[in-house]
């Protein structure tokens, strides 16, 4: 485990992490759990390696999602956690394509009328996923 | 080194011979999300091994945010953490399992 | 990041615990193995529960417009992916024997289970 010491008043360890998120907005409480992980992760003090968003996971970083006034639009939430930490986000190509998640090079690429991928998050592929487990301390899924 | 089990799923939706063939006496349990319900799984209608007395055996934690989301209450004896202290947990182990 | 942390030894255990084709979960892990054989990381690849359904030999998923998901399996040791285990009571529970199954693996108790999830450094259980 490689971990280190900052010098602070107060030392704490800080981690590295990865997080994989592998389900939907509105599939559930799961891409919920991980935006509040994530947000206290970075209060706390840790470091975020990078956010993979995977399978139905792809769709928090959809540009399009329209909720009512009184629900909370999470793609939104996490473009703005990303944009505010300058966080490494990457979306799996393959389950994007699939999903309709486009960024405009893919959507030229496929000859689509619109991108709607965020562009805080980059769409790559899973080669990304293994590169961070090789550089972080702890993993942690959410679906 | 041990390792934090993240269970998500009710009682019903996770399936326990999954759960107990890699669950080590020393690991640690964090039930969240509708995972909290393991909290009150003490009727006749769930196997043994899913009931709340059974994982007694091991050092378990519920997540204060999801037990309040779906009105449920831990008894006395049972470990509450909010996210802040789900992210103690996972800094403390050494790896983490997800379980959804 | 230092050369001493990208010598570091890493292992990565998969654990498949799906069946495939009534959800992606299968496809998912098996995807991720292959990321990580292209990429020469360690892996643990650990058929456990409904997971072993996936390495039944007579899959033929055409009529429902799927690829065979035992044929990809087969080619696991094609990309150097050969710690293959299987929970042998998930075989057990459900009347399955090994030669049912595409390609050589190793069977394992709980135990041994334990131990590869034990030694890895990361888990990932789809």
């Amino acid at each position: 485990m490689v971990a280190y010491v900052i010098d602070t008043p107060e030392p704490i360890t800080v981690l590295r992490y990865v997080l994989l998120i592998n389900a939907a907005p509105q599939s559930g409480e799961a891409a919920n759990s991980a935006l509040r992980f994530a947000g206290t992760l970075l209060e706390m003090g840790h470091h975020i390696e990078r956010l993979f968003f995977y399978g139905d996971g792809v769709i928090n970083a959809s540009n399009l999602t329209v909720m009512p006034q009184d629900e909370t639009n999470l793609p939104a939430v996490w473009n703005a956690l990303i944009e505010e930490n300058g966080l490494s986000s990457v979306v799996c190509v393959s389950s994007a394509i699939r999903r309709g998640i486009v960024d405009s090079a893919e959507a030229r690429r496929h000859e689509l009328p619109a991108s709607s991928c965020y562009t805080s998050s980059e769409i790559g592929g899973l080669g990304q996923l293994i590169e961070a487990l090789s550089n972080c301390d702890r993993t942690l899924s959410f679906g | 080194m041990h390792s934090l089990h993240i269970i998500a799923k009710a009682p019903t939706a996770t399936s326990l011979a999954d759960l107990l063939a890699v669950i080590d006496e020393s690991d640690v349990l964090i039930f969240i999300e509708d995972g909290v319900y393991f909290a009150r799984s003490e009727f006749p209608c769930v196997e043994p091994a899913a009931s709340a007395p059974y994982f007694r055996q091991y050092e378990c934690y519920y997540l204060a945010e999801d037990l309040a989301a779906r009105g449920i209450e831990a008894h006395d004896d049972m470990q509450v953490v909010d996210t802040r202290g789900f992210v103690a947990l996972s800094a403390r182990l050494a790896r983490s399992v997800s379980w959804y | 990041m230092d050369n001493q942390t990208q010598t570091k030894k890493q292992s990565i255990s998969l654990i498949a615990r799906r069946a495939p084709y009534g959800s992606g979960a299968a496809r998912q892990t098996l995807d991720i193995a292959f990321a990580a054989a292209v990429f020469e990381r360690p892996l643990n690849y650990i058929f456990l529960g409904d997971g072993v359904y996936q390495l039944l030999s007579k899959q033929d998923p055409e009529a429902i417009q799927n690829k065979p998901h035992g044929a990809a399996l087969e080619t696991l040791e094609l990309y150097g992916i050969d710690e293959v285990y299987v929970h042998r009571n998930s075989l057990i529970q459900r009347a399955l024997s090994e030669d049912e199954l595409v390609c050589k693996v190793t069977l394992i108790d709980d135990c041994t289970l334990k131990e590869l999830v034990a030694e890895s450094i990361h888990v990932i259980n789809l």
